[in-house]
């Protein structure tokens, strides 16, 4: 059974229809990420999935009940916000209790089980000798495990997690992230996490749910996202640095297929070639720096290119080059000099490069023999 | 702020890079006059300025929260410094026109602010800036608030407009990344103190303390402690039961220093390697957790002097809850005192 099932969603604000028809469903114990740009809807999603906010149509079920029509405290999510949302002036402990003491669910849980229930999830977020603290005496890290406690404290089905370590310091980020990693390890609950954090998502999900526009652009893991991106969309946006995007034209030329890049021909891997259909020959072609090197003007295969910008990046340089009007990104541990304007020449190494139908952004399927 | 001395070459494009509240943000305000100067004095081409009132400076400023005015197109936002100084019309015309070219405004040279972008909004702000010819260029984090994208098309754009004008400029960021492509030097800030200046790969390699080595860096630096075991002219790191001989080149540096406990060894996640358990010269640990990245992946090891990242291509890294062995890079390593200063930086034999 899932855990999570979202069907046929709707929600518009005003004029301004955010999903139409949104459907997808998350396995128990799953870690998944909602990865995209800000306004991409993310958030509504899992606002509507906590109750916060109402879909115009369609169904929430959590633990296979239809969540729909039960009020956000009924429902089995436990929530943890970016700004924590915790009650300063309590202590760790008040904070821990707070939702087993709530009004709404009195006399529901005996004085010995909440005191139960604060010692083990204090010692599974190693937190126990804070407990008596004031929350505004702690530091960042240690609010964010409190929050994240009293998030679990009921034993939701699902925890929710709205950017919970975009706002720390990159230190604290790696940190956090690991240890968000080992707590999910340990608790086993559900997780929704939403991000507009690419390396953040990576690091951290079992499944990335990529959403662009309030529509899903592809759910899988991490990796088969990063190397088979079924987007161009996707392609560009997940990888540090993302894929280069350049525009291509696949041409014949005495009967083998090649790309057309900026007038100059390329010879594409053979799986590629079969896989792009005549009928569409305008192509975006995905590119890591792995796929770029730089060559001398007149070899086989160069294409002509302008330094559009030269940056460090931790020891490598990266060079952004201008190829007709697309940026192609190089990286070279060998440091050389460069300027803003020169012009180099480039070749590309095909093998693991991906192909877009310039008009849909669907990736072309490469045929792989059964 | 404290003693703060700072040269900067004409036509120099020098970022101050620091954590909230080092500080910067003041010293870009009293380089502009917009915040008095308790002591000291600020030069421009050998000249005393500190009196000289902020209008005066023939600085221009971009601030990360611009402030359009609302009710004017882009034309005349870009146009109102030169308004303000009665310029010509004709003049005007054409410089607001070059500018919205450059920055790729054109199309939208008759539409309001609230029609337009985040993006295309801070080109106004910059535009604002760029109309005037000033001796210097003031940038607050310029682009502070942007999304990833947005930010690292318009650093290309400025770096870009550097490169073609020349203008002395010094730019605000707390963004190494950003500090690391747009600069040619890099000040780097922390409670009021600079620590110090250089390129961002200097400032990688060849740190001059604890706080940059930690703050300069795509992964934050692994801090292990360590003793100091000298005998018969050579030297080793201990970090727990593992002993790792140092380099001639840092037993050299260490020879005759004063040493105090406790020492900690800085060592990049990418200079560590994943090893065989057991392996000569390898650290045991526990691999907690494995963050992929996509070609390469995080790997958090626990160790018994605490928390270890390594950043290994994704194609070798161990399986979670496996017991490893990490080999670090020792000539790549860099010692700190107990103040913090260091004792030896990662490349101090190729310096």
């Amino acid at each position: 059974m899932d855990e999570l099932r979202i069907e046929n969603l709707h929600k518009s604000f005003g004029s301004l229809a955010l999903f139409e028809g949104l459907s997808f469903c998350i396995e128990p114990s799953t870690y998944v990420c909602l990865l995209g740009p800000s306004g991409c809807g993310k958030t509504t999603l899992m606002r509507i999935i906590a109750g916060l906010d109402q879909p115009d149509s369609g169904h929430v079920y959590i633990g296979g009940n239809r969540a729909n029509d039960l009020p956000s405290h009924a429902r089995d999510v436990g929530l943890a916000f970016q700004n924590y949302a915790l009650y300063p002036h309590l202590s760790v402990r008040q904070n821990l209790e707070f939702p087993l003491l709530a009004p709404i669910r009195r006399g529901q849980y005996a004085r010995a089980l909440i005191d139960q229930r604060v010692a083990a999830i204090a010692s599974k977020l190693k937190i126990e000798l804070l407990l008596e603290k004031a929350v505004n005496q702690l530091s960042g890290g240690q609010q964010q495990r409190v929050a994240l406690g009293r998030a679990l404290i009921r034993h939701p089905r699902v925890l929710l997690l709205d950017e919970p370590v975009t706002h720390l310091d990159a230190r604290l980020r790696h940190e956090m992230r690991a240890e968000l990693k080992l707590i999910h390890r340990e608790m086993g609950t559900t997780t929704i996490h939403v991000t507009h954090d690419q390396q953040e998502a990576l690091a951290v999900a079992d499944t990335i749910v990529v959403i662009k526009d309030g529509k899903i652009e592809q759910i899988g893991a991490p990796l088969s996202l990063y190397h088979e991106p079924e987007t161009a969309f996707v392609a560009g946006f997940l990888g540090d640095p993302p894929m280069s995007l350049v525009a291509a034209q696949l041409i014949e030329r005495s009967g083998t297929r090649l790309l057309e890049i900026d007038g100059v021909p390329v010879e594409i891997p053979r799986h590629l070639a079969a896989a792009a259909p005549a009928s569409s020959p305008e192509l975006l072609l995905g590119l890591r720096p792995r796929h770029v090197e730089l060559v001398a003007e007149g070899e086989a295969g160069a294409i002509a290119a302008t330094v559009y910008l030269h940056e460090m990046v931790g020891r490598d340089l990266q060079i952004s080059l201008r190829v007709a009007s697309d940026i192609v990104r190089y990286r070279t541990r060998i440091p050389r000099g460069v300027n803003i304007g020169d012009r180099l020449h480039l070749r590309l190494k095909l093998d693991g490069a991906r192909l877009f139908d310039r008009r849909t952004g669907k990736a072309l399927r490469p045929n792989r023999t059964v | 702020m404290r003693d703060l001395d700072l040269v900067i070459e004409d036509g120099e494009f020098v970022c101050i890079l620091g954590p909230s509240g080092c500080g910067k943000s003041s010293t870009l305000r009293m380089l502009a006059g917009l915040e008095p100067v308790t002591a000291g004095d600020i030069l421009v081409d050998g000249t005393r300025i500190n009196d000289v009132s902020a209008r005066n400076r023939d600085m221009a400023m971009v601030f990360e929260n611009y402030a359009l005015y609302p009710h004017l197109d882009v034309y005349h936002n870009i146009a109102m410094p030169l308004v303000a100084r009665r310029v010509r019309n004709d003049e005007i015309r054409d410089r607001v026109f070059r500018v919205c070219e450059t920055l790729r405004l054109t199309e939208q040279i008759n539409s309001r602010p609230r029609t337009l972008s985040g993006g295309q909004r801070q080109r106004v702000a910059l535009g604002r800036a760029l109309i005037r010819h000033p001796r210097i260029f003031l940038m607050d984090e310029p682009l502070g608030h942007l999304e990833a994208h947005l930010r690292a098309e318009l650093r290309a754009e400025i770096r870009r407009l550097h490169e073609q004008r020349g203008t002395t400029t010094v730019y605000i960021t707390h963004d190494q990344q950003e500090a690391g492509a747009v600069g040619d030097r890099i000040a780097v800030m922390n409670a009021g103190r600079l620590q110090q200046v250089g390129s961002l790969h200097d400032l990688l390699n060849w740190p001059v303390n604890r706080f940059v080595a930690q703050f300069i860096g795509e992964w934050p630096l692994n801090l292990l402690p360590v003793n100091l075991i000298a005998e018969s002219g050579s030297m080793s790191i201990r970090v727990d039961d593992l002993a790792i001989p140092l380099t001639p080149m840092q037993t050299r540096r260490l020879t005759g220093a004063k040493l105090e406990s406790p020492l900690e060894l800085g060592v990049r996640p990418d200079d560590v390697e994943i090893v065989n358990v057991g392996s000569a010269l390898s650290l045991r640990a526990h691999v907690a957790v494995v963050e992929p990245q996509g070609d390469t992946s995080v790997v958090v090891a626990e160790t018994a002097v605490g928390r270890v990242n390594a950043v290994v291509p994704s194609t070798e890294a161990p399986i979670t809850n496996s017991a490893v062995g990490l080999k670090f890079a020792i000539a790549q390593a860099h010692l700190f005192g107990p103040d913090g200063a260091s004792l030896f930086t990662g490349l101090d034999n190729i310096k």
